[in-house]
């Protein structure tokens, strides 16, 4: 039984203007242990996504449908208060993106990781701030900025602080939305460091969101690829870093520079669809060089290579 | 420790803007030659006065003229009326920090003292009174109503109430007061017109206080009604900005229950440039009470005021604004603790 | 134009729509009062009792009467040049003005007063008397006045009342009061005392008593016609005008005060007067505080120092004490109050502006500008100003009513400029004179209406220039 099950989920809210689709038909699973990266560019989609399983929704959501069944619990039969209570935080928690202003400002480090802990009935206070000192040493912070204020920390210690914060409730699935891309080269790395450590002592499964497909290749068990809100490949990080299915990721991967390769990296011509006005047939038609009539007519299904593999384009369907 | 030096320069400002009101104060009525007249004025009272005690024991008009110049010459030169203004400037100045206010000229207290400390003293509590309560109401509205309307945003219940808190910022606080006089208490006998207790005022505790309430419930409408507008759209505002900020989508995330996530993450962030606002807010609330307490007869340091133009008594007019800019700045060293208080963010930097 | 964009969005709203319909009538209205309307409006009329001498006191407005059965009085002015009739008679000629009263109010007049002017004689001077026939037969005679004789050195022709007329308010004049007495024993058969019947002579001239001998009087309606009979003593003696005023128990758009002073122009008055009170500061206020604010924050260092600590002191003074202050010792003049206010009001513009110019001041914008090579001035103008100029014109707007309350504040004390009246002067007349307790709502509800009218312009507009201002929140 998988971890995390998501099927055909859709999520949309209302704008100034007109009704933008911001997770369009997603489906996938998470196995236990199992580290999922979401790639894509910005605007895709990933961080909707991420806050669509989080049910952190916008201010004027039109649609949220779908199934997701974490620990097979059916999160959408829910209500606010229960998936709340149940759910959020306890059996799925997120890093957020932006270090900086997600912590907040007056409450001290140690306080705002014992919070989610010390919400649940029947926990003793003592408890519950040893787990969070031992949450904030696993991350490696140093015991002297336990009693400070997140603005006394760096980007780089407020990301672990997040880190730790997410696991202070024991969360089976862990989700990180682009969690280093406001942090230097360094400190970076040290971050993907400690997540693989977590990994692997915690045995936590990951959803690991980034536009950085070297990061997934390092974290990444298995990989989605995103692009205009739905998924348009996934399968096996292997799979789909060496063997691109999608015309988009193939072009993904020929943008990143080569360190032993004298080639000149590619770029993606065009622009992503809009949103609120999306096109009848397949998304990536306008910058894909094989699209063709069909393309432009019907939408693709993702089409199963295998059992983990997907991609959603008719070069791997039936020609027509 | 930066903490202190912080607290120190605000206080050290603060209380440069009382001596520099005070200069203001005392350079205007040397250089325009008001304070010498009212040097002349109450020398001449004591003169008038020597005369008649004199008269008891010198018989001869001459000798009397001449004892009274002497006096007179005497009197001069002890009020240094024979230097330059800008001689007397520092003993003003020493005599008004040590609240020495001198002697009104016209008004007495209720107990018939001319001492202007104590004219003032005894009406200082009146208006405390009537200013606190009207800023807890008004506190405790904006604090109800503002984060709801943030949460509401852009609905129509938001819009309807923006106007009337707009409504509320353009109102007069002397023309409430009037409107609600003619409503309820010409029209329809509800409440009284004025002043602070019933003549007589009634015995027993509970009875007296019970009167004190009837007629202070129109003052402090009226105060209410004119500062909760801005107040409250002002917290309405600072809501609205803060709950858009990044960390209050992590708090809900965290499994925070909703309220727990209106107080701990969106207020108590706002709370800093909430009090920001309060500070500015006082100087209206001041010239609000100033303007109440005359409309309603109240016997507070604002009807005070009024009464002392009425009587053109300059030495009540000269403490009272010395006063009244002393409590201002003491209102706002304390809003400005507590803004340290509520902000680690700026206790450091 | 950034401007155009900022007025289309101001009147997309609903809010800024109002505002804007608000603020154009009150240009409109203040247009029409400064062409129709003198300078000196404030000295030569309104302050001036003797241009509402023949108004009603503290009446209510015309309009009022809807909501009463009562016929109210209408005020009413009558006036003769030349005699109905004349009675010739050896060396004395008698001049009858005559005027025809119908009299259908259910009330009596709030007054009554005759007028004489501009009396020129040859020989002895005129007698005049005045008496008045009632619809039911009887007459009073009220009131008779000799023309003051020659004083010494004067010789004929003698002129009488040129400059301002001769004036007695027969309400109130002792010896009407006893010829009331007189008729009122004689006619009535009613013994009332001289202390009584004050108060009373309208009354019983326009009444009849409700029952036999009793005190009581109704109203009397029907003609009435009021007989002024000029002796003269030479035939080129002449009168220039004869004038009876029957005080209205209503009267004009607005009502009178206790001077008879008609409110509505008064009032009207005080539109041009509170806009330019509350537009001149704004302005003043923004431009100096904006100015600062720039200065400081893009030049940093000592300048910024100085103007900061000056910032610190000047918002920390609290205005309405030092304002009252400052007035009552320097003078009560409107040009003083707006420099009060611009002088404590530019700083709190400028501590905002100058954390703005801060943001902007290491921004990319100024850096490549200053790669370009413009000066540091144009810099600061051109560039840092027009990133700003929506808010600052939004607080433009915003200071406009603090200043329209401040100086209604100050004059509500007694501290207005006595050559401009404004509202919030009427306001304080009609406090003063305990026109609140006596129930007199024309005279203190619609000034400050009118203030909050003025004043809520401004924040509508305000609130119509928030989407500008602040993008989070637009629509």
């Amino acid at each position: 039984m998988a971890l995390l099950n998501v099927n055909n989920l859709h999520l949309s809210y209302r704008t100034e203007r007109a009704i933008l689709t911001a997770v369009d038909g997603v489906s996938f699973t998470v196995e236990t242990g199992e580290t999922l990266g979401i790639v894509g560019e910005s605007g895709a989609g990933k961080s909707s996504l991420a806050l669509a399983l989080m049910r952190i929704l916008p201010l004027n959501v039109v649609t949220y449908d779908g199934v997701i069944v974490l620990e097979e619990i059916n999160c959408l039969r829910l209500n606010d208060e229960e998936f709340r209570k149940q759910v959020r935080w306890h059996r799925m928690a997120m890093v957020f993106q932006g270090a900086m202003d997600s912590l907040h400002p007056v409450i001290r480090v140690e306080n705002q990781v014992a919070e989610p802990l010390l919400l649940q009935a029947g926990i003793n206070r003592q408890q519950a701030y040893a787990t969070a000192r031992r949450l904030l040493e696993m991350v490696l912070l140093p015991s002297d900025v336990f009693s400070r204020y997140p603005h006394e920390l760096s980007g780089g210690m407020r990301q672990r602080v997040m880190i730790a914060t997410a696991l202070v409730l024991n969360p089976k699935l862990l989700i990180l939305d682009e969690p280093t891309s406001a942090l230097d080269v360094m400190i970076q790395a040290q971050i993907m460091n400690l997540l693989k450590r977590l990994k692997r002592e915690l045995g936590l499964s990951i959803l690991f969101i980034t536009h950085d497909l070297a990061l997934a290749s390092d974290l990444c068990d298995t990989i989605a690829v995103m692009y205009a809100g739905e998924i348009i490949e996934q399968g096996s990080a292997e799979e789909v870093l060496i063997e691109p299915g999608h015309p988009y990721t193939q072009k993904l991967l020929a943008s990143i520079p080569k360190l032993t390769a004298d080639t000149t990296p590619e770029f993606i011509s065009g622009a992503p669809p809009d949103m609120t006005a999306l096109p009848q047939g397949c998304r990536f038609q306008t910058r894909c060089p094989h699209a063709w009539e069909q393309c432009r007519r019907e939408h693709p299904l993702p089409f199963k290579l295998n059992t983990r593999r997907q991609v959603r384009c008719w070069l791997f369907g039936e020609r027509k | 420790m930066s903490l202190i030096i912080k607290l120190a320069t605000r206080g050290l400002t603060l209380f440069v803007v009382l001596l520099v009101v005070l200069l203001l104060v005392v350079i205007t009525l040397g250089a325009t030659g008001f304070s010498e007249r009212m040097l002349q004025a109450t020398i001449s009272e004591e003169l008038r006065g020597l005369r008649q005690s004199l008269a008891q024991t010198i018989r001869d008009p001459a000798q009397l003229e001449e004892a009274l110049s002497l006096h007179h010459e005497e009197l001069i030169s002890y009020y240094h009326l024979d230097k330059p203004w800008s001689y007397r400037l520092p003993d003003l100045v020493r005599r008004v920090l040590t609240l020495d206010l001198g002697e009104a000229r016209t008004l007495r207290s209720f107990e018939g003292s001319s001492q202007v400390s104590e004219i003032v003293a005894e009406r200082l509590l009146n208006t405390i009174l009537l200013v606190t309560t009207a800023s807890v109401i008004t506190a405790i509205l904006g604090l109800l109503i503002g984060p709801r309307l943030a949460t509401k945003v852009g609905s129509r219940l938001d819009r309807v109430a923006c106007l009337f808190l707009a409504f509320s910022y353009a109102l007069p606080s002397m023309w409430v007061g009037i409107f609600l006089i003619l409503a309820f208490s010409f029209s329809v006998n509800l409440f009284p017109t004025g002043g602070m207790y019933s003549l007589p005022p009634p015995e027993g505790g509970i009875e007296r206080f019970m009167d004190l309430l009837w007629h202070a419930v129109l003052p402090i409408v009226t105060l209410v009604l004119v500062s909760f507008g801005s107040w409250t759209y002002t917290i309405r505002t600072m809501v609205l900005n803060t709950a858009q900020e990044p960390f209050v989508s992590v708090g809900r995330a965290k499994g925070l229950p909703e309220r727990m996530v209106e107080r701990r993450y969106i207020l108590r962030v706002a709370a800093p440039p909430i009090v920001t606002s309060l500070m500015l807010g006082l100087a209206g609330s001041l010239g609000g009470a100033i303007l109440t307490e005359t409309v309603f007869n109240w016997p507070g340091m604002g009807r005070l005021y009024y009464d002392a133009i009425l009587a053109a008594d300059e030495s009540v007019i000269v403490a009272l604004t010395f006063i009244f800019t002393l409590i201002y700045i003491f209102a706002r060293f304390i809003l400005e603790i507590l803004y340290l208080i509520l902000d680690p963010r700026i206790r450091y930097a | 134009m950034r401007l155009q964009e900022t007025i289309k969005v101001l009147l997309s709203s609903n809010t800024g729509k109002a505002g804007a319909g608000f603020l154009l009538l009150m240009v409109v209205v203040s247009i029409y009062v400064v062409i129709s309307y003198p300078l000196d409006f404030g000295l030569r009329f309104w302050n001036n009792p003797v241009v509402w001498a023949d108004n009603p006191k503290n009446v209510p407005p015309a309009w009022s009467s809807i909501f009463t059965d009562l016929k109210r009085v209408k005020h009413t002015t009558l006036r003769a040049t030349e005699p109905t009739e004349v009675v010739p008679g050896t060396g004395i000629d008698t001049r009858l003005y005559t005027f025809n009263l119908g009299y259908q109010f259910d009330e009596p007049p709030s007054f009554t007063s005759f007028a004489l002017d501009n009396i020129t004689y040859y020989s002895r001077p005129p007698i005049i008397t005045l008496s008045i026939a009632r619809p039911d037969g009887k007459e009073i005679l009220l009131y008779r006045h000799v023309v003051r004789g020659p004083d010494p050195g004067e010789s004929f022709p003698i002129s009488r009342y040129v400059e301002s007329p001769y004036r007695v308010y027969l309400s109130g004049d002792d010896s009407v009061l006893f010829n009331i007495a007189d008729f009122a024993r004689q006619e009535l058969g009613l013994d009332i005392p001289l202390s009584q019947l004050r108060g009373m002579v309208d009354r019983i001239i326009f009444g009849i008593p409700a029952e036999e001998g009793g005190q009581d009087f109704e109203v009397l309606r029907g003609n009435y016609t009021i007989k002024a009979a000029t002796q003269v003593y030479h035939p080129q003696d002449s009168v220039g005008e004869v004038v009876f005023v029957l005080g209205g128990s209503i009267y004009g758009v607005m009502g009178t005060d206790s001077l008879g002073r008609d409110l509505a122009t008064g009032l009207l008055f005080g539109f041009p007067v509170a806009l330019v009170i509350g537009l001149v500061t704004a302005i003043l206020t923004t431009i100096i505080g904006a100015f600062m604010g720039i200065l400081s924050g893009y030049k940093g260092g000592k300048t910024d120092t100085i103007i900061q600590r000056s910032c610190d002191i000047l918002a920390n003074v609290p205005l309405l004490p030092i304002l009252i202050f400052l007035i009552f010792i320097l003078g009560q003049k409107l040009g003083l109050v707006i420099l009060i206010l611009v002088t404590f009001g530019w700083p709190g513009l400028t501590i905002l502006i100058r954390s703005m110019v801060l943001q902007y001041h290491s921004s990319q914008l100024v850096e490549a500008t200053r790669a370009l090579g413009a000066s540091p001035w144009r810099i600061m103008f051109r560039h840092i100003f027009f990133q700003i100029a929506p808010f600052v014109l939004a607080q433009m707007i915003f200071f406009t009513p603090a200043a329209i309350l401040a100086e209604a504040g100050l004059s509500f004390l007694g501290l207005g400029d006595p050559s401009i009246p404004t509202w919030g002067q009427i306001l304080e007349s009609g406090f003063r004179t305990g026109a609140v307790f006596a129930g007199y709502w024309w005279w203190v509800i619609p000034p400050g209406l009118l203030i909050v009218l003025a004043a809520m312009t401004f924040v509508l507009l305000t609130l119509g220039m928030e989407p500008v201002v602040n993008p989070r929140l637009r629509r």
